[in-house]
């Protein structure tokens, strides 16, 4: 496994509360758990899951059925380690694609993207991964300033969008915001009758989308009170 | 004062926002609404004090005032940005990239400004995704297609004008929504209207009711 890559996700791991998140060189692997799945293995270009074998019975009943483990496996390696990969992945292959800064005093950082006067820049700082800043160029572009240093690498892409003017800041939507927008989509799509077919397809469309950005938006939605309540008796 | 590059960025986002009878009168000013005193210039919007005064009209000048910022922006940076040497671009300002992908821009023969999305390939070759003549809509593509900001995927143009509808529509139908809903729900019209300011005209309104009048 690469360096950079290998020194990230134990970073990133880290961060996501996998504290005991270990480099094997024997296997040249990262295991994220070692307590409740440790067979699980992060490589270069995949994740390894172990067989799972039927747990131990209690009093005659399983105490946990096989397949509720391994379905517990998947979604901990889809949901949490595969989007952790991709992550690092992206930020190890800018960091690699990028060249060295040439502004002055700030050699050490690589030049990821500029646009107008601000510029997204990266430094390797050894084990604890890469460190992000976002830059404005002086007059002359021989130097920089006005700094924001963060170690979040999508808190520094959001910040380098904003600052640079490439989307207005309005436009990232909070947490709440999304809610609202979803709970708007899925109103107008039970309630409105004058929906014609394509309009209707379209917003499906946007509502999928938004639940494949967050799914537990699905979770925000009330569940209508039962309307069969049981009639009085007379 | 009108300056060139201006006018001709200008006029594109006017006419991809469906002022299509803007009128550019070179070196003085442009007028969006042939109708309308309104005027442009690369530093404010000039509206009549006693034009002000009428409804809907605010939400107007709001939304030009949108499109004088991204103007404003485009041509600073088509006024700052050389011309590119690498070969495949042609000529090409590169505006900005990351990773793979490239939001360039050019100015066609015949003076349009022209924004492309543009993805590298292994080859060193370019593949272009998007072509368009406004500025904001290059850049949220640009946006979408980079992983910049993966969460703005869903908010590309089209989309966001769906959005924009539902916000509206629940807005105008749900009776059930708690103060805090509603505030929030203001907010994210507002910040799609000041994004989009052609979303507010282009919205379809509502057919008046017929069949309802109290007969004596």
């Amino acid at each position: 496994m690469d360096d950079l890559m290998r020194r990230q996700l134990l970073v990133e791991l880290k961060r996501a509360g996998y504290r005991d998140a270990y480099y094997s060189e024997e296997h040249d692997a990262v295991f994220p758990m070692d307590k409740e799945f440790p067979g699980i293995q992060i490589r270069d270009k995949e994740i390894r899951m172990p067989r799972l074998e039927q747990p131990p019975y209690i009093l005659g009943q399983p105490a946990i059925h096989k397949s509720e483990l391994e379905q517990q496996q998947r979604d901990l390696v889809y949901q949490v380690f595969r989007p952790i990969t991709d992550k690092v992945e992206e930020m190890v292959y800018a960091w690699r694609n990028a060249f060295p800064m040439k502004a002055q005093d700030v050699e050490e950082f690589r030049l990821l993207s500029e646009h107008g006067k601000i510029v997204l820049a990266a430094r390797d700082d050894g084990e604890r991964g890469l460190h992000f800043t976002t830059w404005e160029y002086s007059y002359n572009r021989n130097g920089v300033g006005h700094g924001h240093y963060t170690t979040d690498y999508e808190g520094a892409k959001r910040d380098f969008a904003v600052r640079s003017g490439l989307i207005p800041e309005k436009l990232i939507f909070a947490k709440e915001e999304l809610e609202q927008i979803y709970s708007a989509l899925v109103f107008q799509g039970k309630n409105d009758d004058e929906l014609t077919f394509d309009k209707e397809r379209e917003l499906h469309g946007v509502i999928h989308k938004l639940e494949t950005i967050s799914p537990e938006l699905k979770d925000t939605l009330e569940v209508p009170a039962q309307e069969n309540e049981p009639e009085p008796e007379l | 004062m009108l300056p060139y590059t201006f006018q001709r960025v200008m006029m594109a986002e006017l006419r991809q926002a469906g002022y299509d009878k803007a009128k550019a009168f070179p070196g003085k000013y442009i007028q969006p609404v042939p109708e309308l005193p309104i005027t442009i210039t690369d530093t404010r919007v000039s509206v009549p004090k006693d034009l002000g005064m009428m409804p809907g009209f605010s939400k107007l000048v709001r939304g030009l005032n949108t499109h004088l910022g991204i103007a404003n922006e485009a041509t600073w940076l088509f006024d700052n940005t050389p011309d590119s040497r690498s070969k495949v671009l042609d000529g090409q300002k590169l505006f900005v990239s990351y990773m793979n992908t490239l939001l360039t821009a050019r100015m066609t023969e015949n003076g349009e400004p022209q924004y492309f999305v543009q993805t590298k390939e292994y080859d060193g070759s370019l593949t272009v995704n998007k072509r368009t003549g406004s500025y904001m809509d290059a850049k949220l593509h640009f946006l979408v297609l980079s992983p910049i900001h993966k969460n703005i995927e869903a908010f590309s143009h089209k989309y966001m004008a769906q959005i924009y509808d539902a916000l509206i529509y629940r807005g105008q139908h749900d009776t059930e929504m708690r103060p805090l809903e509603s505030e929030i729900l203001r907010n994210a019209i507002s910040a799609i209207e000041q994004a989009f300011p052609g979303f507010a005209q282009e919205r379809r309104q509502p057919e008046p009711e017929t069949g309802l009048e109290v007969e004596p």
